[in-house]
């Protein structure tokens, strides 16, 4: 009787453990990153008798999560495929919108700029003539300081950014590195037992960390896990963590001393990072060049030409970093008196061979970053490249989100909550429970029976 | 293959926002009307289009220069018009002085009108345009072409400067006044008038002597006629220039439109085709959420 009650109050026990289980799992259902957790059920050590064995109920052996190491790995590297790519996406649009303002700007005014040239040509001794085609250079100019000036501002909102990440980098692997020092001492108190809630928050941490940077992981035999960066420097290993900083140089250091900024790719710092060094630096680059370009180009036709005063041409443009170190402006205006636009190459008042000359430069080729093109092609190809390239950006985030979903799904698929199939569990652990409390019952009603026996 | 709650959810919920998405976009080229609404939409596209629009904006420029040259040109024309008019006079006086029957007197009569005559031709060739430049000094614009006393010599510029009308056409601005006025030849146009007068105004000039003038009178005009002649050729020029540019204006604009414009009746029925999507989808949605074995429990 004692055994029939035992019996049935280990069912009691592990049924309603396992609906407790179950209902663990369906207020988890939205949680992210939480693993379906399942009792693992066994029989109870069964008591040997002469002609057998009878057995002694149920006991729960473990409750496990379920979960794909592989899976897990794939939704980290393709996470960290599509934050890196759909960072340089967003950032790439934004480059593009000041293109499509700047850009298209630069390209109307340089426009204007040589269809005043053919003004001047027209009337060459004409003031008003030659006022607007300075006013036309200037604003040419301003174009490119404008542009310019963008092109610094995302590069400082892009430094901003890096700055952020780093941040919640290290509040991460401070994270990971606190869950391995639990998740390995709670290891070695209960023998066996997965802590499956701190497992479930540190592949979630790790998930983060994936958004930010590419890594790869190691798992110790104490359950403690080594992260790395995608070339193999580690952040955490085991209870030890190593933080991130950002130098004066955009640079980013390893526990403040080894520079690391090569070796972190993928995420959103690999793409801020590939942005910054590459996109933004090549486009801010090539803008210098063609101004500098512009202005080597008109200067020169200048200097060999005749102003409406006689005198010799004396240089239109300035450019940053020119010879005579005379702007810090990507372009500038050297010229503010309209009879010194050099127009004429000595033929008189009326010789405008000099000014049909500049007019000739939109389309004579020229040599910029090693490249053979015209002005105007390379001011087209600056939106091009960039173009381009977020393109480019646009369907890699495209590609990897696709990829990234498809492993997330797969993720869902072996450790996501099923409602139906957590009722299904209900129904049958309620009734398993239902029918051990029948037992109990029974078993009263047995030892009521052997007790009614005696009493009479 | 197992599925769980989230991942009916996620995939539902996928399907929507990308139907949505797709749908945005071509709402977006329909409202815009444009193909193309950011430059990595089609980046050689983007390019083209801007160097399409640089070249129309570049031949609306020559449109430009080739309109003033046409109305600098005509005012030339009618230059070169009133000095063959002057000339042709003259030369009726020359043929009149020659008659036997014309006395000493009748004759200073006639070299008087020479004289004023020989005024307005210095008038037409020191024409000043509406920014009193000299329109015969050639690049030398601020200086008188010819003084307007003896000794006539050409004060302007033999160079001529040029206009570009067309991606690789160039016309002369102006007529070489040089050239013109006979500056070129043995006597210019001025010294002849006033020979002419001075032949009438001599006592007793034989008639054999102001009949030779004909013959002098006869080669400026042909100076005359030839730079009128050239300037007829020059219109001609940028009429069919014009015309040349007008064709390629059109093919431009049309490639130009089908480089970046959308095409509506494609968007509309690609935008009708997304709505369907997104409708299937979100109905797809709620169905699969009505979905619960606990409804039954």
């Amino acid at each position: 009787m004692s055994s029939i009650l035992n019996t049935a109050l280990s069912a009691l026990n592990a049924n309603q453990r396992a609906l407790a289980t179950v209902s663990n799992n369906i207020a988890n259902v939205n949680t992210d990153g939480y693993s379906r957790q399942t009792v693992d059920l066994a029989t109870r050590q069964p008591n040997q008798f002469g002609f057998g064995a009878i057995g002694t109920g149920v006991q729960i052996t473990g409750i496990r999560r379920s979960y794909d190491e592989f899976v897990t790995t794939q939704l980290r590297n393709n996470t960290a495929g599509f934050f890196d790519q759909n960072t340089r996406y967003e950032l790439g649009s934004q480059l593009e919108r000041v293109l499509v303002d700047e850009g298209n700007g630069i390209n109307s005014a340089f426009s204007r700029f040589f269809n005043s040239l053919q003004d001047v040509a027209a009337s060459p001794s004409s003031l008003s003539a030659r006022q607007v085609m300075l006013s036309q250079a200037q604003a040419l100019a301003n174009r490119f300081v404008d542009a310019n000036a963008q092109f610094t501002e995302v590069g400082n909102e892009v430094d901003a950014r890096i700055n952020v990440a780093i941040n919640d980098m290290n509040a991460l692997v401070q994270r990971i590195g606190d869950l391995n020092e639990v998740i390995s001492k709670s290891a070695g108190q209960r023998q066996g037992a997965q802590p499956n809630d701190l497992l479930d928050q540190r592949d979630s941490a790790i998930l983060e960390l994936s958004k930010l940077v590419k890594v790869s992981t190691t798992q110790a035999s104490d359950g403690s896990m080594s992260v790395f960066t995608g070339s193999g420097q580690p952040l955490v290993l085991s209870g030890q963590i190593n933080t991130l900083s950002l130098d004066n140089n955009g640079r980013i250091l390893l526990g403040g001393v080894s520079d690391i900024t090569a070796s972190l790719s993928g995420g959103a710092v690999g793409g801020l990072l590939a942005f910054r060094d590459g996109t933004l630096a090549t486009a801010k680059q090539e803008l210098t060049e063609i101004a500098k370009t512009i202005a080597d180009q008109f200067n020169a036709l200048q200097v060999g030409g005749v102003d409406l005063a006689g005198a010799n041409g004396t240089p239109l443009f300035g450019y940053n970093g020119d010879a005579d170190n005379s702007t810090e402006f990507v372009l500038s205006v050297r010229i503010n008196d309209p009879v010194k636009i050099a127009a004429s190459q000595g033929g008189g008042i009326g010789d405008n061979s000099n000014i049909l000359a500049m007019a000739a430069l939109e389309r004579s080729a020229v040599n910029i970053n090693g490249k053979t093109t015209t002005l105007g092609d390379s001011l087209r190809g600056l939106v091009g490249t960039v173009a381009n390239q977020v393109r480019e950006a646009r369907l890699g985030s495209e590609a990897q989100n696709s990829l990234m979903q498809q492993s997330l799904l797969r993720r869902d698929g072996i450790s996501g909550v099923n409602l139906d199939e957590e009722a299904a569990d209900l129904l049958k652990y309620q009734q398993a429970y239902q029918a051990a409390a029948q037992m109990s019952a029974v078993a009263n009603n047995i030892f009521q029976t052997l007790m009614d026996a005696f009493r009479r | 293959m197992r599925v769980s709650t989230s991942q009916l959810n996620r995939l539902a919920l996928n399907s929507i926002l990308e139907q949505q998405a797709k749908a945005s976009r071509s709402q977006l080229e329909i409202s815009s009307g444009k193909r193309i609404i950011t430059p990595s939409d089609d980046p050689v596209g983007t390019v083209k289009s801007l160097s399409m629009q640089r070249n129309l904006e570049r031949l609306s420029q020559f449109e430009r220069n080739g309109s003033l040259l046409q109305g600098r040109l005509a005012e030339q024309e009618s230059l070169m018009t009133n000095g063959v008019n002057i000339l042709q006079r003259v030369r009726e006086i020359v043929v009149q002085g020659a008659n036997a029957s014309q006395g000493d007197e009748s004759r200073q009569l006639l070299a008087i009108e020479v004289r004023q005559q020989l005024q307005s031709m210095l008038q037409v060739a020191n024409t000043q345009d509406s920014e009193g430049r000299f329109i015969f000094s050639g690049m030398d614009e601020a200086t008188p072409t010819v003084p307007t006393s003896p000794p006539f010599s050409f004060a302007g510029s033999t160079d001529v400067r040029e206009l570009q009308i067309g991606p690789s056409t160039f016309i002369k601005d102006t007529v070489d006044g040089f050239k013109a006025f006979g500056f070129d030849g043995a006597q210019n146009v001025f010294d002849l008038l006033s020979s002419v007068a001075t032949e009438l105004e001599t006592p007793g000039a034989s008639t054999v002597d102001i009949a030779a003038k004909l013959t002098d009178l006869d080669k400026a005009l042909g100076s005359l006629s030839v730079a009128r002649t050239e300037i007829g050729v020059r219109l001609t020029q940028i009429e069919d220039q014009s015309a040349l540019s007008g064709g390629v204006v059109l093919q431009l604009q049309t490639a130009l439109s089908e480089t970046q414009d959308v095409d509506y009746a494609e968007a509309i029925t690609r935008f009708n085709q997304q709505l369907l999507g997104l409708q299937a989808a979100q109905q797809a949605y709620t169905k699969v959420q009505g979905l619960s074995l606990f409804n039954y429990l």
